[in-house]
């Protein structure tokens, strides 16, 4: 009895924590890539800027021990360069004043036209597809640690969709990892840490429960790979991906349910200049325990069967729109309707 | 000593336990609960007869990631009138149904306005450093009109998300998310009013056509009995898509949707594609067809073609009887 009264008050207050603080009880959820976007042009420092036209965050010439000149902002607000400061003799020196008598903060040519620059990272020595607004512009590709960058003046300032995904060596396609934002007229923006979630394939898609199942993939060069099975409870196991990206996790499908559909995706972890990247989601893939096997008709809304999911298959859906076909019919509830559209929208490749 | 009566003691702690337990249900509740919120922006505004007002729909993933939207909005039909639908700064890319400037009229008839797109790869929340909020689904110009300057009374408008709106996880399951829809509520103030009409002002701004676009022709055996079909799409950042014209070789423009099946199925045509944005600035795609129809020889109408077949003719008849009478010649030599 005197253990309940205590108790009970006990779970009572720890529950209220959470009812109240309901965003310290969530921070299991997985922190999505550490993405950011500066403007470099709007004479705001923002994001990894160092400087921003005539912003210097307060820094004059003064700041690196001169007593005349300017301070130059270059690299897309990245690099503070010194190139026109100088001391003279006789001046206020250094520390004194704005800059020392001499030009408070700095200059810098504006960009002449609107620029997009991207830097992330996919899997090394593969080709990324850069999607605006779901149509592919370009392709580019990574150099053997993954990293990828990509700069166009060719995109009109208001809110674009940048999407991306790539091929790995074994085939499998990434899921397409997207990012809308407002790009800036007359200025450059630079997108940093767009990272491709990693890939995902199952070596059978039906396996005897207790056999052991080959997931694998390919992410960016040693990362911690978690790869996630659906069960009653989540199975969450590790592994790692070797220098060219590629991991591999051998999985003991004992604890899952007999003769059901299971699902596995997975995500990466890694240290990037000191922070912590938790990459997105790959795609999920499904495997069945069991002895029967089931074929789903067009998988992966791949309507007209060429390997691409776009503008064709969402002709070709909206064609059906509202009837049974089952092959349009993604999710086989006997209609077709915004539910097979959001299913090929995560399946889109442009 | 005072002894508590035991009935008294368990009914009390039976309470107790049915409070803990609310309690602890409660508590659980905002850890297992995601929802996105579609909202309407402003959420309260006051505004005089004759005034031009914009609402905004955002929405905001609360976290998720999200790929498709499907908004049913109503409003008070004899108070607003909508006078523009602005998609440009519209975080949707594709658009499965969207109300054009031609289907003003049949909005202000039914004081309702459906749309529903998705983006591919989905939508996760605003980008850090994002000089923009980026949340934007659509945004719809109306106008109160001056004729109910006879009533004296405040009034509210109520412009309402519906409960029909969805929007779906990015999750390949095409699972849809739990809403938290959020309306506005305009107060109409009794008098004359008449603010500067913004939405025209940004329509006479916008000197920028749709973006440049391709025209696929396609076959598919799934569609169309297999005919020829083609497709087109296109975005614009200003004013946005209002509807696309085709015309088919010499044809007559006609306003068009994507799948488009073509009449002329020879594809000996050129085939154009016009994408018009809601201020009227257009864009022209063309297919050029890879072999021109070529034109039937007209024998009758053109007496050169006419000569030279009975030159040939005549040539050819003469040669067979030649070779004939060559042929006769050497058997009779034979025997």
């Amino acid at each position: 009895m005197n253990t309940k009264r205590i108790l009970y008050p006990f779970f009572f207050l720890v529950f209220s924590f959470a009812f109240l603080f309901p965003n310290i009880v969530l921070t299991q959820k997985i922190v999505p890539t550490i993405v950011g976007i500066s403007v470099c042009g709007d004479g705001s420092i923002d994001g990894f800027e160092v400087c921003d036209g005539d912003n210097f965050g307060g820094k004059t010439c003064a700041t690196y021990g001169y007593n005349r000149g300017s301070l130059l902002c270059l690299e897309n607000c990245t690099r503070i360069s010194t190139e026109n400061c100088y001391t003279e003799p006789g001046g206020m020196g250094a520390g004194a004043g704005a800059g020392g008598g001499g030009y408070v903060g700095g200059s810098m040519t504006p960009p002449a036209s609107t620029t997009l620059i991207i830097l992330g990272m996919g899997y090394p020595d593969s080709e990324v597809k850069i999607l605006k607004d779901g149509k592919e512009i370009a392709r580019v590709r990574t150099d053997s640690k993954g990293n990828f960058s990509w700069q166009t003046t060719d995109i009109t300032p208001g809110v674009n969709s940048l999407g991306f995904w790539a091929d790995d060596k074994f085939g499998l396609k990434s899921i397409l990892y997207t990012l809308t934002f407002e790009i800036m007229p007359n200025a450059i923006t630079t997108i940093k840490g767009a990272y491709l979630p990693p890939t995902i394939g199952v070596e059978k898609n039906v396996v005897k429960k207790g056999e052991t199942l080959k997931f694998f993939g390919q992410a960016i060069p040693e990362a911690k790979v978690l790869v996630y099975v659906s069960s009653s409870e989540e199975i969450i196991q590790e592994t790692s991906s070797k220098k060219m990206g590629e991991w591999e996790l051998l999985f003991n499908t004992s604890p899952l349910t007999e003769e059901t559909m299971h699902t596995v995706k997975s995500q990466y972890k890694t240290i990037v200049e000191g922070a912590t990247v938790v990459s997105g989601f790959s795609k999920f893939v499904t495997f069945y325990v069991g002895k029967r096997a089931l074929a789903g008709t067009c998988p992966g809304a791949d309507l007209n069967q060429d390997g691409k999911v776009n503008l064709t298959d969402f002709s070709i859906l909206l064609y059906y729109w509202g009837s049974n076909n089952p092959c349009a019919d993604q999710n086989q509830d006997g209609k077709v309707n915004l539910v097979d559209f959001s299913i090929m929208m995560y399946y889109w490749t442009g | 000593m005072k002894v508590q009566n035991p009935k008294i003691k368990s009914q009390k702690f039976k309470l107790v336990k049915k409070i803990l337990f609310l309690g602890l249900v409660l508590s659980f509740l905002p850890i297992f609960t995601f929802s996105a919120i579609l909202y309407l922006e402003p959420k309260e505004e006051t505004h005089k007869l004759g005034d031009h007002f914009a609402v905004k729909i955002r929405i905001d993933p609360e976290g998720e990631c999200i790929n498709t939207i499907a908004v049913d909005l109503s409003f008070p039909k004899n108070i607003l009138l909508v006078e523009g639908i602005n998609l440009g700064d519209s975080i949707i890319n594709i658009w499965v149904e969207k109300p054009s400037s031609l289907d003003i009229k049949k909005i202000n008839e039914e004081g309702k306005i459906y749309f529903a797109g998705g983006i591919p790869g989905g939508f996760c929340g605003r980008i850090p450093g994002d000089p923009g909020l980026t949340n934007i689904v659509a945004e719809i110009r109306f106008f109160i009109p001056s004729m109910i300057v006879g009533e004296v009374q405040e009034q509210e408008a109520e412009i309402k998300l519906l409960e029909t709106s969805q929007v779906f996880l990015n999750d390949g399951r095409g699972t849809q998310a739990t809403m938290n829809l959020k309306s506005s509520k305009i107060k109409i103030t009794p008098e004359r009013g008449g603010e500067i009409n913004e939405w025209r002002q940004e329509l006479l701004e916008d000197t920028i056509p749709p973006e440049s676009f391709e025209i696929q022709i396609q076959k598919d055996p799934a569609i169309f009995d297999g005919k020829y079909f083609m497709v087109f799409y296109t975005t614009d950042k200003e004013t946005g898509v209002d509807y696309y014209m085709v015309k088919e070789g010499e044809r007559d423009w006609k306003v068009a949707k994507s799948p488009y099946l073509l009449e002329n199925q020879n594809l000996d045509e050129e085939i154009k594609v016009k994408a018009v944005d809601r201020a009227g600035n257009e864009t022209i795609a063309t297919y050029y067809p890879k072999f021109k129809k070529t034109e039937k020889p007209n024998l009758t109408k053109n007496p050169i073609n006419k000569k030279i077949i009975i030159i040939s003719a005549s040539i050819g008849l003469i040669l067979i009887l030649i070779f004939t009478l060559i042929f006769f010649i050497k058997k009779r030599r034979k025997f």
